[in-house]
């Protein structure tokens, strides 16, 4: 089979005494140092760019929990995120929008959307189960769109209260550059630990096993649609953690969040970056993100830039750009050393 | 076994089509606790249909399956294989891109109910490694536990087919031709690991190497187009008319 | 009565755009096993096409075949790169890199025609109405339902009755044994995905006289044919048939009956299909283990 799916899911599967990597401290100051760079170099609107990426690529990462170890193609997934982006914005007029309740309201509006999703579709494959997720979510969409007291409409929302972080002693406003670059930095990493977890746990490993074999899961003893429908849940919980800061950062949430392009833009992101890295859907989200903000503002085609670098992408790095790097890398490394 | 004992495994006037053809007829076999059966039959005779009733990935247009004396005929396939009613299947099922000692564990985990566990579930996983290396040592697979199957040789490969299924710690193990294409003696090697490490297992074996079949088997049950034509002793089912028909001619006392 | 009689015409013309469209996407699912997500954009193209074609004052029935031809032309160098290099594929990856065309047509098209609503002049024979039961019904809508059962009728028949039909299913089965008969079985599939693009390209020109032609059709109309080939079930001619049908007459009564909610509604009753056979309306019977 030569697909996408060649060689993904193996996060890493052999034990921790085995790897051959750095040791945590020095992954710890590695990533600290990486996180402190654009505090010293970047200004407001950039942080704010970062933060836009780190948020959409955790959403990103979620749907690669479906895709890459799943093999589900889901093209409802913005209903996770942009259903929890709405719940937190529609909350926060009522409840203030301290980080900690925004983010309860965003990860158990994704669990419950996802759950909903799940029982609908979760019997569904390959192509019927992207078409019902299509479906499903562009039934939500049409309820967004048209049920203006609630969302806005056509309009979206926004005016949002001040994004608050509640310490013990101080309540900390997260309205600048830095703060939401940061509170997205956090979000990220617990979101990219949760994923790693979840994949390298049994349930994990099951999901993967319904992905290549079916018919030995189920004897096995697993119940396919309880594994789809996990995977489901989880990856909703990561999708509206994501969802629930983007008002804030985005400033603004309108129909567009739920809809289906969102998903496929979702899908492009996730492809570019390497589909079953996991790491690659926040450069996937960064390569997208960037390409929209910068090339169009020399020319309006920037979607046919995009469209260009996903279906380069797709024909001669399907493992996405940093997999087929190093391979071309490797390559002619390999090349030198033999000549 | 003994005659008053509930049978581990119940076949009771099953019947299959497919569209207009009459795959299976009125099948009723039993298997009792502890018993090796054997399942014989031309191609096509239905053997792997009755094996796929039995586990739930068809249902029987009539009859009834009886699992340790309960009901099973409509249950889910997972269902019946967490109550321990496991098979195997003609072709390889294992995860070639998986480690051997994954491939059990994955079974493992199944059987022990962490099959679905996410967080915190660091001792169920190690729990479920015990296990699979257990039965890697006793089969004696122990130092190819870390190797990916798709790098293992065709007869450890079918090899470790089997000791997925014992890893789901079945009281029946439905065998669906476990030894096509190995050797004679790759053959018996697995048909022994079978033997050694199901304790108190209940087995039905499809198999066409017949020496096998009459040489492990209790009892032997023979299918022809779909029909049961006899099911006794190997002694008997050598000497039996309708058998040997079955096989056209080719003697079946000729193979023993 | 006359208004219902009416508003089912309607149905069965929007219908039978999304049969067209449908078809030419199925063809290529069903004959090649290829997802073909690029089919909006023949659609869109073939409605462009349509929409100049019938402005500039040529004979106005050319439209149809000009459309056809142009949106073939665009299938057939497609065909050649980089679909070919796709067939052997999974569907996934078919659908990512068909995907991706589609998205860098959109652009290219946004570009070439405009980012506004261009509507075409219907000609002077297809123009006005003609009174079904006191109520009026558009000429045009008749048209279209003529145009497109025949349309259909005649790929049912290629398909299904000829020898032509019968050797591009056995490619589908046994790519080997056809060449053996000394068959180009590659000619054959370019062949299956010109007739399939031009079948998208005429769907646009017929489609624009009610739909219009703008950005974004592309995908309005991909995602409705999508819906339509695997609600219909894969690999059915008359799944497909079924479920343009059925998507045809929710969406034009679910407007008469709940104007607010019409999407909704005709999605939920879709969905619904689905999640009751989980493997379309007309489901291929395969044996399974």
């Amino acid at each position: 089979m030569s697909s996408i799916a060649d060689g993904t899911g193996r996060v890493e599967t052999r034990p921790a005494s085995q790897r051959r990597s750095l040791p945590v401290t020095a992954k710890l100051a590695l990533l600290a140092l990486a996180t402190a760079v654009p505090l010293l170099f970047a200004g407001d609107y950039q942080l704010r760019f970062l933060a836009e990426i780190l948020i959409i690529g955790t959403a990103v990462l979620s749907l690669d929990l479906l895709v890459g170890f799943g093999g589900l193609v889901s093209l409802g997934h913005a209903v996770f995120f942009g259903g929890a982006a709405y719940a937190a914005a529609i909350a926060s007029q009522a409840l203030g929008a301290d980080i900690v309740v925004m983010l309860a309201v965003g990860i158990v509006t994704g669990m419950v959307a996802a759950l909903l999703m799940g029982i609908v579709v979760m019997r569904t494959i390959a192509l019927f189960f992207l078409i019902l997720s299509l479906i499903v979510g562009q039934i939500v969409w049409e309820v967004v769109f048209h049920w203006r007291e609630v969302t806005g409409g056509a309009d979206g929302l926004r005016g949002f209260p001040v994004l608050t972080l509640h310490t013990g002693f101080a309540t900390i406003p997260l309205n600048n550059g830095v703060a939401l670059y940061l509170a997205s930095v956090v979000l990220a990493l617990a979101a990219y630990l949760a994923a790693r977890s979840f994949v390298t746990a049994p349930i994990g490993r099951a999901l993967l096993g319904t992905r290549e074999r079916q018919l030995r899961m189920s004897a096995l003893g697993y119940s396919i649609p309880r594994i789809r429908l996990m995977a489901l849940v989880a990856s909703g919980a990561i999708a509206g953690a994501a969802g629930a800061l983007y008002p804030f950062v985005n400033q603004y949430v309108g129909p567009n969040a739920v809809h289906w392009t969102m998903s496929a833009m979702m899908i492009i992101m996730l492809v570019i970056g390497g589909v079953g890295s996991l790491y690659g859907a926040f450069i996937g989200s960064a390569i997208y993100l960037g390409i929209q903000t910068y090339v169009s503002s020399y020319t309006d085609r920037w979607q046919l830039v995009v469209g260009l670098v996903f279906v380069l992408t797709v024909m001669i790095m399907p493992k996405g750009v940093v997999a087929g790097l190093k391979a071309a890398f490797g390559r002619r490394k390999d090349a030198e050393r033999r000549s | 076994m003994s005659a008053n004992a509930v049978p581990a495994l119940a076949i009771e006037g099953v019947a299959k089509s497919f569209g207009g053809l009459k795959v299976l007829s009125d099948v009723s076999v039993t298997l009792g606790q502890g018993e090796c059966l054997g399942l014989i039959g031309p191609n096509g005779a239905g053997k792997t249909t009755l094996f796929n009733i039995v586990t739930g990935f068809l249902i029987p247009d009539h009859g009834r399956v009886a699992f340790a004396g309960e009901d099973i005929t409509t249950a889910k396939p997972d269902v019946r294989v967490r109550a321990g009613l496991v098979r195997t299947f003609q072709k390889s099922m294992a995860f070639p891109e998986l480690s051997v000692r994954e491939n059990l564990a994955l079974a493992a985990r199944s059987r022990s109910g962490d099959g679905y566990g996410w967080f915190g579930s660091r001792k169920a996983v190690a729990a479920a490694d015990e296990a699979a290396d257990e039965l890697l040592t006793r089969a004696q697979l122990r130092e190819r536990a870390e190797l990916l199957v798709s790098g293992l040789s065709y007869g450890e490969q079918r090899i470790v087919d089997v000791l997925v299924s014992l890893a789901m710690r079945p009281r029946v193990l439905l065998l669906d031709e476990p030894t096509a294409g190995l050797s004679r003696a790759e053959g018996e090697h697995l048909i022994e690991v079978v033997r050694t490490l199901g304790e108190d297992l209940s087995t039905i074996l499809i198999a066409h190497d017949l020496d096998i079949v009459f040489g492990v088997c209790d009892r032997v049950a023979v299918l022809d187009l779909g029909r049961l034509i006899a099911c006794d002793t190997p002694d008997a089912i050598k000497a039996h008319e309708g058998a040997q028909a079955a096989y056209l001619g080719a003697s079946l006392g000729e193979a023993a | 009565m006359g208004f219902y009689a009416v508003q089912s015409l309607n149905a069965l013309s929007f219908s039978m755009l999304l049969l067209l469209t449908g078809l030419g996407l199925s063809v290529v699912l069903n004959l090649m096993n290829f997802v073909n997500l690029t089919h909006g954009s023949f659609f869109l193209l073939g409605a462009y096409v349509g929409v100049y074609w019938l402005a500039s004052g040529a004979p106005w029935w050319l439209a149809f075949p000009v459309a056809f031809v142009a949106a073939g032309l665009a299938g057939f160098l497609l065909e050649r790169f980089p679909f070919r290099q796709f067939y052997a594929r999974t569907h996934l990856m078919q659908v990512l890199l068909t995907y991706g065309l589609s998205v860098i047509f959109a652009d290219l098209m946004r570009w070439g025609f405009g980012a506004q609503i261009l509507s075409p002049e219907i000609p002077e024979a297809l123009r006005g109405v003609v009174f079904i039961m006191d109520m009026p019904f558009p000429i045009y809508r008749l048209f279209i339902i003529g145009f497109g059962a025949a349309l259909a009728f005649a790929l049912w028949f290629v398909i299904d009755r000829t020898i032509w039909g019968a050797v591009v299913r056995a490619c589908v089965t046994d790519r080997g044994f056809v060449e053996t008969l000394g068959l180009d079985t590659r000619r054959i599939f370019t062949a299956v995905l010109v007739i399939s693009a031009g079948l998208g390209g005429i769907s646009g020109a017929l489609g624009a006289g009610i739909l219009s032609a703008y950005p974004g059709l592309d995908e309005e109309v991909l995602i409705l044919a999508l819906i339509v080939v695997v609600a219909g079930g894969l690999g059915t001619f008359r799944g497909t048939v079924l479920s343009a049908l059925l998507l045809g007459f929710a969406m034009t009564f679910s407007k008469v009956w709940v104007p607010e909610f019409s999407n909704v509604v005709a999605l939920a009753i879709m969905a619904a299909l689905l999640v009751a056979l989980p493997e379309g309306l007309v489901a291929k019977k395969v044996r399974q283990v």
